[in-house]
């Protein structure tokens, strides 16, 4: 009998109590794996709003709570682009259209045809919609997959009828998952005339990008550059909130795992009693009680971080499923997703079987033998 | 000669030892020698101390006032009870296994922690097992032995680690006469082979013959 097949036979004497200790390590361990899924999935979304053009940084309006309702000036626009050590510049407009309970989200992106290319879009079928055409539209290829479009086919956007005229690709999933329209027509439609949404700025070779950016929040206070996913937040206040949210919210499930582990591990052990203490009369160190607890505790821990992945994968497809969140929510599982799921599963059990395995280690011998 | 060498395996001295802060007083000076390799029977009444006398030995109850020493060393000084009490054998009055564990399991507890791999605790454990006549209930959970063979598996637990002190409650008390037979025999042949030390409580007139000294606890006071 190994030490570690010992834990077993001890954890097999209450199977039920082992196997509820297990659930409540899994839901802790799910509840925090898909929250920590469904944040970093909007997160990853949201930053491709700012990633669609092949821009050295982007820029939108300071200190709005949602990037996308963020309004630019397009006078703005012109003198940055005017500083001698900017290449160009692209203002997009972004807007959103409900096409209904499958596509309650869709995004429109209002661009001009010859700034295409620049903004990163390669048309993949048919052909790029006129500057000044009123009906024509292109969509993504995901979004055309999606809608069941191709070239030549209309499409409702609002009040009006669109002819689709270009499919296009852009090699981000949030911009293959939209469409494009002239963007003064969106200014027209949006009631926006001279507004753009984000701007795309690339430079001149050898610019010091972080100096240009400072010069440009300089000169115009009322606008904010983001250049990597991580500073998207200083430009979406929302991502903020919800990055505190998710940490927050993990930081409960942790806590409500480790209390429902130290509990049942408390009882557990306060039931054998006498067991710790024979184990002490016989010459087990306090060492060797504390890890034959805390390994039971693990034990039970790393199962329910298996189950609690399988029951965020059930939990993130229902949510996936939610009308608000269609084409929005993107979830990927990298490995550190289950990386979060061990240190969170093994936190929970170390944690909550500390005292318990304490308690059972530092029992007076012959006090615990008396106990029955 | 070292001192060490002339060291007595178990010597008490004034030792005392009372409960409910000192209202029920148990053990009242009691002073006693008992020499390396000996076989020493301790008898008395029924709650004259003598399973009280075995928890200060095994360093499961500090006395109340007195000094035990076990090879020479005072027990109070020691800091490091764990391996005093992983080198002595201890025998319960009431076997204490785990239940759910098999004989065989609960002898192989005494050795974890000992360096010897999971085959090495196993085959230890089947050996002595099978000296004891439980070859064929290694197996078995506790609840599906006999009180006699639960004493025994609880006499393999003690032994297993090869202890040179042994301490024993009552360790016949459920065994008929062949197998009280062949638990004093192994115990003869452990003193024997490795010199270990036997102290034991008993009622059993018996048994008490066979030890090398008897000595008897009256009112928590050693007669010898």
């Amino acid at each position: 009998m190994t030490f570690v097949g010992l834990m077993v036979r001890n954890l097999r004497v209450k199977p039920v109590r082992s196997a509820l200790l297990a659930v409540a390590v899994a839901v802790g361990v799910a509840a925090g794996i898909t929250i920590g899924i469904v944040t970093s999935s909007l997160r990853e979304t949201a930053v491709q709003i700012l990633q669609v053009g092949r821009a050295d940084f982007s820029i939108t309006q300071r200190g709005v709570s949602d990037v996308l309702n963020s309004v630019m000036d397009e006078g703005d626009l012109a003198a940055i682009a005017a500083d001698r050590e900017v290449l160009s510049t692209v203002g997009v407009l972004v807007a959103l259209d409900d096409l209904g309970a499958d596509n309650p989200m869709f995004l429109e992106i209002g661009v001009p045809p010859d700034a295409l290319e620049e903004f990163g879009v390669r048309i993949v079928a048919g052909r790029a919609y006129a500057a000044d055409a009123d009906a024509e539209v292109m969509l993504g290829y995901r979004a055309a997959r999606n809608l069941g479009k191709q070239v030549g086919d209309t499409l409702r956007l609002g009040n009006d009828e669109y002819t689709v005229v270009g499919i296009y690709a852009t090699d981000q999933e949030f911009g293959d998952s939209a469409s494009m329209l002239p963007l003064v027509h969106l200014q027209a439609g949006e009631r926006k005339p001279g507004d753009v949404t984000i701007a795309f700025v690339r430079v001149r070779p050898g610019v010091d990008i972080e100096a240009l950016r400072s010069r440009i929040e300089d000169q115009h206070p009322q606008l904010v550059t983001v250049r990597a996913a991580s500073e998207f937040g200083r430009a979406d206040r929302n991502l903020q909130l919800l990055s505190a949210a998710d940490d927050g919210a993990t930081v409960l499930a942790l806590a409500v795992g480790v209390i429902v582990v130290a509990n049942t591990m408390l009882l557990t052990c306060l039931e054998r009693t006498r067991e710790f203490g024979v184990l002490r009369a016989i010459g087990w160190s306090r060492r060797r009680v504390m890890a034959l607890v805390l390994g039971e505790t693990l034990i039970v821990s790393l199962v329910g971080a298996a189950v609690g992945v399988g029951l965020s994968s059930l939990a993130i497809q229902v949510v996936e499923r939610l009308a608000s969140l269609q084409g929005v929510l993107h979830p990927e599982y990298r490995p550190k997703v289950f990386t979060r799921a061990l240190t969170t599963a093994t936190g929970i059990g170390l944690l909550g079987a500390l005292y318990p395995a304490l308690r059972a280690a530092f029992l007076v011998p012959l006090e615990a033998l008396r106990r029955e | 000669m070292n001192e060490t060498a002339v060291a007595p395996a178990v010597e008490l001295i004034g030792l005392c030892k009372s409960f409910d802060r000192g209202r029920v007083p148990v053990l009242h000076g009691v002073d006693l020698t008992v020499d390396s390799g000996s076989f020493v029977a301790v008898t008395g009444q029924s709650g004259c101390g003598k399973s009280t006398l075995l928890h200060l030995l095994a360093a499961l109850d500090r006395p109340t006032s007195g000094t035990i020493r076990v090879d020479g060393r005072d027990l109070s000084h020691r800091h490091d009870l764990n391996r005093y009490r992983r080198g002595i054998g201890l025998v319960f009055q009431l076997h204490n296994l785990l239940p759910h564990l098999a004989a065989v399991e609960n002898v192989e507890l005494a050795l974890f922690g000992t360096h010897r791999s999971g085959a090495e605790r196993r085959d230890s454990a089947l050996a002595l097992l099978d000296r004891l006549g439980l070859g064929g209930a290694a197996e078995r959970s506790p609840t599906r032995l006999s009180g006699g063979e639960r004493q025994r598996v609880a006499i393999a637990r003690a032994l297993v680690d090869e202890p040179m002190l042994l301490l024993a409650d009552e360790p016949t008390a459920h065994l008929d006469h062949a197998a009280a037979e062949m638990v004093l025999g192994l115990f003869d042949c452990e003193r024997r082979n490795r010199g270990m030390t036997v102290v034991m409580v008993t009622h059993d007139a018996a048994v008490a013959a066979r030890a090398d000294r008897q000595v008897e606890l009256r009112g928590g006071r050693m007669i010898v």
